[in-house]
């Protein structure tokens, strides 16, 4: 009996050893393979949250096939997908603390935190900033990516935020019209609600970003788009008032916004479950078939008040690309080719029109090309040109110790822990 | 017996034990002292660290937390896990079936299983409430995962149920029972449930002991429930050590923050786990073997 | 009384076992099915679902990878456990301390050690490898491993070492051939304590690795919501995928694996 069971034993550790040499075998093959076949080509790896079932993934894919193409047999660029934003983001930030910097990666770019620019691991870019590749943005884009004097991100991505609503929806609470002011957006609301539609979708869990695009346009509403300027406390009257409409704003929304996160509250609006949401043209590719059709985009209420311009938006902060510095400058030169055919004329009309983002390079699109993008994408282009002035959501400047305290706090003051007004006081104490 | 070649087996496993327990705790040591994003240089504080700590009250949430949790190993999963290993073991059909059955989830993935309860505990569309309305309970149902006084309960809720892995513990200590006891107790009148009590418990005694320390072990260091059930929230108050560390580090570049709070964890696990090796001990002590 | 018990485990099936079978028809399920109707079958089985999980993620690798982790830190774990444990059979100087040191890490909750782990696997040069997670998984339950198989090498009778010396055999001659033979019942109670940990971990896994070539399955699954947000059924069928793996394997070893992880506790 025993003997059996050593038996047993040996055999199944034999086992275990044979797979173990097979997966190492298997991994120094393909490593020791890839570098004979070619001495020359150079491997660039691209940090993206983009994955390929989104239409933002698949337009980055077939940029970077297009320029693999182009360059084969000298650079490869490999994209490693990591879809949850906010960790990659993170992951970043530890990678750069371990010195293991990637070769290729965006980011949110928040004038508060200068964290990774400041690290000195970030490739500075200013000389291979020749007139060609300027002319491809805006003197005050490339300005706010600047710092200490130092080009070392590269403006892709400014998108602004607009509302979302189900037109269906609407109509089935008799509403005829997006509202322009937030009085008739509550009332709005609580027809919706009488109706028995959930008005809006909401989150608070990570960056809290679909509530935090509410305060942020309620902030603004109230105190105008420059309530958030840097160096200026938030504890203001306004903000205040706008945490208050916030909390407000939190009693139309659905049952697991609390603590949910970006998933759960933009698949409540995706599956028709709430009628309206505040979010990025990256939304659009998400949106069903089905559903696409009864889906329009407007501009924020305002109070009337002219506080603010109507039209105005709030925007997502910049989300510039960046290059780890590299030993190697046949590295170097490739990630920068590859970032000047990212932004090339060329990938702007891929990453626009198949991915729907709106860029910061410089494009002009035919009228025939918008109508092609689709009606959403279309209206949603229209409505975030025609913006008179706009304002980065609040997340977006916060500093990290702040920004990982604002989900607690949010709950906290949905749950009655916190006043709006302790709120918006702890949220300036954690931001100093 | 003694040799000098005796020390060539010990090396190895020292080596592993200052790379990773007397390194990292001199490491967490220092860095508790510091203010350090990561990134940019370290900056000595002193103790400001754990002054910060002890006004938090995410902090104090996070230690109650685990506290919750360690209790809940101790006083919940691990009878459960008694009480399971007591129905099978009285050998009803397909014992040996329901035993693979039951340690399965222990398994396939603990993070799996935390996604499947977020949905099973989900408040529209989780099996929990709906089976609340189709019984008429539909007053019952609640946000179980997002309601603050109860989500760091409801976090637990799948590591109180899959309790396979401490009942196979306790199924083998039984069958080391000798049989005579039971055919004693039959010929006495016993019933089933008066032998369990008075047999097949005191006799799994050691079992209960290792069960009670795994599962304060693996309580304290609980990290994927949390985090993907609650991410500790709303308003942290499901929050524990494991997350607020992570946290800390990841999320909010407190290196320092992070290291002080790492420390207070090992502190208050050496506590738990001194306190549960203590009355082990002592409750063996008190029964004259 | 014999229904109560019956009445007992099924209940407890049903709590425990129901969810797995909600995920399942749950992942046959258009989106907005699921929100309608979470309980009734699927109107139309959406095999689709499993097609979409299938062409875009490569799970089998991840698997790989995830098998690779738990049998490299389980032999690294079970090894140097058992040297150890061997060399605790003889007496020399300070044992007691010794002991003391290599097994006081049962006491501490390792995952405090995020920061100095992330630094020294970073400087051992194995960040993002799989072998870098796997060192830390053995690292971490090593404490643990020596418990288990010491324990179980002490009830080893001593005359029997004894008599291998008196044969000639040397120190590395009776480990080899008198005390590993017979030592197989507690290491494998370690090897399968130290896989299940290490299949099921997440914080090191998803803090030492990055890129998707060394992505593991609890990594993997913890990333399909996000990947397929608009899309719930498909990360359910993602997770169905991901686990039927592991249940096969279980349900073919698993009397090996339940008798495996006590033979070494038993004495």
């Amino acid at each position: 009996m025993k003997k059996k069971w050593i038996g047993g034993a040996v055999s199944l550790l034999l086992v275990l050893c044979l797979v173990i040499s097979g997966c190492s075998s298997k991994n120094s093959e393909t490593a020791g393979g890839e570098a004979a076949s070619d001495e020359k080509q150079v491997d660039l790896t691209l940090l993206s949250s983009w994955s390929t079932d989104t239409e933002r993934g698949k337009a980055l894919q077939t940029v970077v096939e297009n320029f693999n193409k182009k360059n084969e047999n000298k650079i490869k660029v490999n994209v490693d997908i990591n879809p949850d934003w906010p960790a990659l983001q993170q992951k970043v930030k530890t990678m750069i603390a371990a010195g293991q910097t990637p070769d290729i990666f965006n980011y949110n770019f928040n004038p508060n935190d200068l964290s990774r620019q400041k690290s000195g691991k970030l490739l500075n870019l200013t000389e291979y900033m020749d007139d060609a590749w300027k002319s491809r943005f805006t003197e005050q884009d490339l300005q706010a990516m600047t710092v200490d004097g130092e080009l070392t991100s590269i403006p892709f991505e400014k998108a602004g935020i607009l509302f979302y609503y189900n037109k269906d929806l609407f109509a089935k609470a008799g509403i005829e019209a997006f509202p322009t002011t937030w009085d008739e957006f509550f009332d709005v609301c609580e027809k919706l609600k009488d109706a028995g539609i959930t008005p809006i979708s909401l989150m608070t869990a990570d960056d809290a970003w679909h509530a935090t695009n509410a305060f942020s346009y309620l902030a603004a509403s109230l105190g105008g788009t420059s309530v958030f300027d840097a160096g200026k406390s938030l504890d203001t009257p306004e903000v205040v008032k706008a945490a208050e409409y916030m909390k407000k704003l939190f009693g139309y929304t659905t049952a697991d916004a609390l603590g949910g996160n970006y998933s759960v509250s933009s698949n409540n609006f995706l599956t028709g479950s709430t009628a309206m949401i505040i979010d990025g043209p990256w939304l659009i590719g998400s949106i069903s078939e089905e559903l696409s059709p009864s889906i329009a985009v407007a501009a924020s209420p305002t109070f009337g008040d002219g506080k603010v311009q109507p039209g105005f938006t709030v925007t997502d902060t910049y989300t510039p690309w960046s290059l780890g510095k590299t030993n190697s400058k046949e590295k170097e030169e490739a990630a920068v080719d590859f970032l000047k055919y990212m932004t090339s004329e060329e990938s702007s009309k891929i990453f626009t029109l198949e991915g729907s983002i709106l860029l910061s390079t410089k494009l002009t699109l035919t009228e025939e090309e918008t109508t092609q993008a689709g009606p959403i994408l279309g209206e949603y282009i229209k409505t975030n040109s025609e913006a008179p002035e706009s304002i980065v959501n609040l997340v977006r400047n916060l500093k990290p110790a702040a920004a990982s305290k604002l989900p607690a706090l949010i709950e906290g003051m949905m749950f009655d822990r916190y006043t709006p007004e302790q709120f918006v006081k702890q949220l300036q104490a954690a931001n100093q | 017996m003694t040799s000098r070649q005796i020390y060539l087996y010990l090396v190895p496993a020292l080596l592993f034990t200052v790379v990773f327990f007397i390194f990292p705790l001199a490491y967490v040591l220092f860095v508790s002292l510091q203010e350090w994003d990561g990134l940019s240089g370290m900056n000595f504080v002193g103790l400001d660290n754990f002054r910060y700590l002890f006004e938090d009250a995410a902090f104090k949430t996070a230690m109650v937390n685990t506290m919750y949790w360690i209790l809940a190993g101790t006083l919940l999963h691990t009878p459960l896990g008694l009480l399971l290993a007591l129905l099978l073991f009285s050998k009803p059909k397909g014992w040996k079936w329901l035993r693979t059955l039951f340690f399965l989830p222990n398994v396939i993935s603990t993070t799996a299983l935390a996604f499947l309860w977020y949905f099973v505990l989900h408040v529209s569309l989780g099996l929990v409430n709906n089976s609340l309305k189709g019984v008429g309970l539909e007053s019952w149902a609640r946000p179980w995962l997002s309601d603050p006084s109860m989500s760091v309960f409801a976090s637990m809720i799948p590591f109180v149920l899959y309790i396979g892995f401490t009942m196979v513990i306790f199924l083998t200590q039984m069958s080391t029972i000798s049989q005579e006891f039971y055919e004693a107790a039959e010929i006495d009148g016993a019933t089933r449930a008066q032998m369990d009590w008075h047999i097949t418990v005191p006799l799994v005694k050691s079992a209960i002991g290792i069960n009670i320390i795994f599962n304060t072990a693996y309580c304290l260091r609980m990290f994927e429930y949390p985090l993907l059930m609650t991410g500790g929230g709303p308003a942290d108050s499901s929050i524990n050590m494991s997350l607020f560390i992570y946290r800390e580090m990841i999320s909010a570049n407190r290196y320092g923050i992070s290291m002080a709070a790492g420390l207070m964890t090992i502190v208050m696990g050496t506590i738990m786990m001194g306190i549960v090796f203590g009355s082990l001990r002592l409750s063996e002590r008190r029964r004259p073997r | 009384m014999k229904v109560l018990r019956w009445i007992c485990i099924l209940l407890f099936m049903m709590v425990t076992l129901v969810p797995f079978v909600w995920l399942i028809l749950s992942s046959f399920k258009t989106n907005q099915e699921l929100f309608s109707a979470p309980f009734a079958l699927p109107d139309k089985w959406m095999i689709e679902n499993y097609e979409k999980v299938l062409t875009s993620h490569p799970i089998p690798h991840y698997f790989l990878n995830s098998t690779f982790i738990a049998i490299v830190s389980t032999l690294i774990g079970v090894v140097l456990a058992t040297l150890v444990s061997y060399a605790f059979m003889y007496s020399f100087k300070f044992k007691a301390g010794w002991l003391l040191i290599i097994t006081f890490g049962i006491f501490i909750p390792t995952n405090a050690f995020i920061v100095p782990y992330y630094f020294i696997v970073n400087w051992l040069g194995f960040y993002d490898t799989l072998f870098g997670v796997a060192l830390v998984y053995a690292g971490v339950s090593l404490p643990l491993c020596i418990l288990i198989v010491k324990t179980y090498m002490d009830s080893i009778q001593k005359e029997l070492l004894e008599a291998s010396f008196i044969d000639g055999a040397g120190v590395h001659r009776s480990f080899i051939s008198v005390i590993l033979p017979i030592s197989y019942p507690g290491m494998t109670t370690a090897s399968i304590f130290l896989i299940i940990t290490a299949w099921n971990e997440l914080l090191f896994a998803s803090l030492l690795t990055q890129s998707e070539g060394t992505r593991t399955l609890q990594v993997a699954i913890r990333f399909f919501l996000s990947t397929f947000s608009a899309n719930y059924p498909v990360a359910f069928a993602a997770m169905v995928i991901a686990v039927i793996p592991t249940i096969v394997i279980y349900s073919l070893l698993s009397e090996k694996i339940i008798s495996g992880l006590t033979a070494g506790a038993v004495k």
